[in-house]
């Protein structure tokens, strides 16, 4: 099987592996440098687990060749906030009640981000639209809306 | 996993060189993945070499010259929803590309994609087939153009021969103040394949339709222009009579199927209702 290097800067640091050409990124972060935290839902980009902020930019990592993120930035859930430092984001989904299962609060949480990041003050149709490619299927949304509102307003 | 060769050209004549190497194996272009990554896990190549054109920045500029405006293939539908001259020059397709997908996958997916993946769905063909828009290809053989509505053959197959690829779209912007539009209609309001989708463009001179151009997805095997209802509006001013017999000639000339989204039936009813909608404005 031919493999190529891949470097990417994950949450912030250099990280190096080998990965064939038609691996997604969703599999090398997982599969190759322990980035657990990035979930797999569909494998095919309809669900948003998977979400990472690629050099700014939310994309589904399920969707992403690994080499298509060569040398560049990479964010997961974990370089957005930690337990010792939360982002006010996780603060308010707690808050609000917005994490039931968990499963989607990653990539939920990765695309909130890009959303405040661009528009830091969104209208409630703003925010349905900024998550419309996130699926959760155990909270009805209501508290997430509330809880990326709530973030909002404290940033 | 595939045992591919990974190719990265970073210009033209880099990619270029490469498709028309015998090298190795087949060329599978790949720009944002969105269509291909899902694609390959059913169907793995074999003998191949994934070339990736994300990274020849000519293929994702958008620009106007000698009138006409040029869009990469490589464009975005992330970057083609945001861009100031086409919201300016033709929102239609800012429109369109705004619905592909959802947000994460606008970042990645390419309006190149869209159109050589050749669904009869695909959100971006409507408006470029009402705006006449060109598709330019580059290849071994050379460039050449071909018009977007000859470019679709058949349910999804595109003109694009082995070793070809799509460098841009080409369109000269609707006159000042045409009225223009896109619809899509589908079984939820974000993240849908379409039901059925209308693109249009109408130009209207001292009340009277100078050109009329309507385009229609998910309604018959590839994209099209409902050349018939557009003849009835062609020259007319629109008025009750004239948009009740358009309205019947666009359902009188789509093919919709049944599938799992929708009835036939209700794609001929609902492409109908679509277009009235988009006219009544006109009727002052």
């Amino acid at each position: 099987m031919k493999t190529y290097p891949l470097k990417i800067k994950l949450n912030g640091k250099w990280r190096q592996t080998q990965v064939s050409a038609a691996e997604t990124l969703l599999h090398a972060l997982r599969e190759k440098l322990d980035a657990f935290e990035v979930k797999n839902g569909c494998e095919q980009g309809d669900c948003g687990a998977c979400a990472v902020i690629l050099d700014g930019m939310n994309v589904n990592s399920c969707l992403t060749l690994a080499l298509q993120a060569d040398g560049r930035e990479v964010t997961t859930i974990k370089g957005i906030g930690s337990r010792a430092e939360p982002h006010q984001l996780q603060e308010s989904f707690w808050e609000k009640g917005a994490v039931q299962c968990g499963f989607c609060s990653a990539g939920m949480i990765v695309s909130a981000k890009v959303l405040l990041d661009e528009n830091p003050s969104p209208s409630r149709q703003e925010v349905k639209k900024g998550l419309s490619g996130n699926i959760c299927r155990c909270t009805g949304y209501t508290k997430i809306i509330e809880a990326v509102e709530h973030a909002a307003a404290k940033l | 996993m595939h045992d591919l060769t990974y190719i990265n050209p970073s210009t033209m004549a880099e990619l270029l060189s490469v498709l028309g190497d015998d090298g190795p194996g087949t060329a599978v272009l790949i720009a944002g993945g969105t269509n291909l990554i899902p694609f390959m896990r059913e169907n793995k190549p074999e003998n191949a070499a994934l070339v990736d054109i994300s990274g020849v920045a000519e293929l994702s500029s958008i620009e106007e010259e000698d009138g006409r405006i040029k869009i990469g293939a490589a464009a975005t539908m992330a970057d083609i929803e945001s861009n100031s001259l086409i919201l300016q020059k033709a929102p239609l397709l800012a429109q369109a590309a705004a619905m592909v997908g959802n947000p994460m996958t606008r970042n990645r997916a390419t309006i190149g994609g869209n159109i050589a993946n050749a669904s009869p769905a695909a959100d971006t063909a409507p408006p470029l087939l009402a705006l006449d828009a060109s598709v330019h290809l580059a290849g071994p053989g050379g460039d050449s153009v071909v018009p977007l509505k000859d470019f679709f053959l058949d349910y999804r197959k595109v003109k694009l021969d082995p070793g070809q690829v799509i460098t841009h779209f080409s369109l000269a912007a609707p006159a000042q103040g045409a009225y223009q539009g896109f619809e899509k209609l589908g079984l939820r309001d974000a993240a849908c394949i379409s039901v059925v989708s209308l693109a249009w463009v109408l130009e209207i001179e001292a009340g009277a339709c100078v050109k009329a151009r309507a385009a229609l997805g998910s309604v018959a095997p590839v994209p099209m222009r409902a050349q018939k209802a557009e003849a009835v509006l062609q020259g007319e001013k629109p008025d009750q009579e004239s948009m009740t017999r358009a309205v019947g000639a666009l359902r009188s000339e789509i093919s919709p199927v049944s599938d799992l989204r929708a009835s036939g039936a209700y794609r001929r009813h609902a492409a109908g209702v679509m277009f009235e909608r988009c006219l009544r404005p006109l009727l002052g």
